[in-house]
């Protein structure tokens, strides 16, 4: 068991100690606010802040994350009154629903 | 400690000083009245190939700047020395030099009014750049769209700030006597030593310095630390565990990626962004200079080392979880990118070096091509590593991909580059 601190959650992950950090968010956190795009630090989708500066979840092991802090876009604001970022990202102000993809 | 040194040999030199402001007057020149002639095209464009073999943007491009405006900061044992606006801007540029007046700040570290240029400007190996190199450089850059721009003064120690100290370093180390090409070599192997010993200045990175901040020739490409980076020996002791030769050279200096070594990183990747705008002519010579000075080298003999894996990760566990995360998606066995030719990092001359300092470099800082080109591209870890992690992987890379002992004291170097600092 691996713990992490998620916007000031401590959780208890329980995977391999190379598990990137964006497959615990989004498969054993349910945060799903941080995407998949290359999987090779390159797009930025995947972007999350650990100790307060931009990282790429994607290639981020778990193991690298004992005590240090973890920020995902969900901790921006809230669902009622969420962060411009967040505002951004929303389902309606995407092209046309077809190329987004589920939150 | 090499402060004594220098104060000492500082004191020493008084008297060959003294004489030396004798020689250490140089006079003003006249400016030009109007603005230069005009030049034909084709030896602008000549120049332009030339400005990129002596990569000239390296230092007189500031961070975000305009071209060859100047500005940029070069730290030097001595102070800082700030890199001078080279576009024809009258004022404030060398709009007013003659062809006369370049050829001499070239050649002689002359400024048009007559100052004594500092040697962080390499006309210690411009003087080996042949007239038609020079007029070609000249033509180029008097016809760059004008940027009115002044240099920063520069920060120098005492005593260094006192420019005419500068003739007795002229007159002590400025090698003035032209190349003679050697006649059992090929032409290109002439040119490729006439451009790396002049315009392109190779050893101002490659050559250690000694006291008085000059190359030292008896220990030319010897390797040398510049700017937070250790530029590897271009001899015999190459640390390469494969061998440069001519084609894979000519390949890494061209484009940045060799196939069968590494990217280039740091200041080397400016070098090489500049020679893929070079003629190809100049680059291939090169190519054949330095194939022929690391012909030699004993560590490229045998085969590259083998990837030790399983070892790496039964001494080191937890760098291993780190490289399975962070790393291998890129230089895993098995990774697309390693499919499609990548050279393993076995076969990288970072990792064989005698300090870690490049390797650390690479991981914090990552690689990054310049907006709007293409180019090797890694994420830079420094934020996302802790120093300790950093340390964990340096030397887990160490001991998975080379056959050499451990580094010593990994984090003392973690915590040297993260300064920004070098050996």
């Amino acid at each position: 068991m691996i713990t992490l601190t998620v916007n000031g959650v401590p959780h208890q992950v329980d995977a391999a100690p190379d598990t990137p950090l964006l497959y615990a968010l989004r498969n054993d956190l349910g945060l799903n606010g941080a995407k998949f795009g290359c999987g090779l630090g390159q797009c930025g989708a995947c972007t999350v802040l650990v100790d307060d500066k931009p990282a790429f979840s994607c290639l981020l092991p778990i193991a690298a994350l004992a005590e240090r802090k973890v920020r995902t876009i969900e901790s921006l604001g809230t669902a009622k009154n969420p962060a411009r970022c967040r505002r951004r990202s929303r389902p309606s102000r995407r092209p046309s629903a077809a190329t987004a993809s589920p939150a | 400690m090499i402060k004594r040194t220098l104060l000492g040999s500082v004191i020493g030199l008084a008297a060959i000083l003294l004489a030396a402001f004798a020689v250490s007057w140089q006079p003003a020149w006249p400016p030009l009245a109007g603005p230069a002639v005009t030049f034909d095209p084709a030896l602008v464009a000549r120049g332009e190939q030339l400005v990129h073999v002596g990569n000239c943007a390296g230092c007189h491009t500031a961070q975000g700047g305009r071209p060859f405006a100047g500005g940029r900061p070069l730290e030097t044992p001595f102070g800082t020395v700030f890199a001078t606006n080279i576009t024809p801007d009258p004022e404030t540029g060398i709009g007013r030099w003659s062809r006369k007046a370049f050829v001499r700040a070239l050649r002689e570290g002359v400024a048009l009014n007559g100052d004594l240029l500092y040697p962080a400007f390499p006309y210690d190996h411009f003087t080996r750049a042949s007239d038609s190199d020079i007029d070609a450089l000249y033509a180029f850059l008097m016809t760059r769209p004008a940027v009115q721009a002044r240099a920063p003064t520069n920060r120098l120690k005492e005593p260094f700030g006192f420019r005419p100290l500068v003739a007795g370093w002229n007159l002590l180390l400025l090698r003035k006597e032209p190349l003679v090409d050697d006649p059992g070599q090929s032409a290109d192997w002439n040119r490729g030593r006439a451009l790396a010993e002049g315009l392109a200045h190779c050893g101002g990175c490659h050559t250690p310095r000694n006291e008085l901040g000059a190359e030292r020739s008896d220990h030319a490409y010897d390797g040398a630390w510049t700017e937070g980076w250790y530029a590897p020996p271009l001899n015999a002791a190459s640390p390469a565990v494969r061998p440069w030769t001519a084609e894979d050279l000519f390949a890494y200096l061209g484009t940045g990626l060799s196939a069968t070594h590494t990217a280039a990183a740091g200041p080397m990747a400016s070098v090489t962004r500049g020679l893929a705008q070079a003629s190809e002519d100049d680059v291939r010579a090169l190519a054949v200079y330095f194939a022929s000075l690391m012909a030699h080298a004993p560590a490229a003999q045998g085969p590259p080392p083998a990837d030790r894996g399983n070892v790496a990760d039964a001494a080191h566990p937890e760098a291993a979880a780190l490289f399975a995360g962070a790393c291998a998606t890129c230089h895993g066995p098995g990774a697309p990118m390693m499919q499609e030719g990548r050279p393993s990092l076995a076969w990288g001359t970072a990792l064989h070096e005698g300090t870690p300092n490049d390797t650390i470099q690479v991981i914090m800082h990552g690689l990054a091509p310049p907006a709007g080109r293409s180019g090797p591209t890694m994420p830079a870890y420094g934020d996302s590593f802790s120093d300790r992690q950093l340390a964990q992987i340096t030397a887990y890379l160490r001991a998975r991909f080379t056959d050499k002992p451990p580094w010593p004291d990994v984090p003392g170097a973690v915590a040297r580059v993260r300064k920004g600092g070098s050996e």
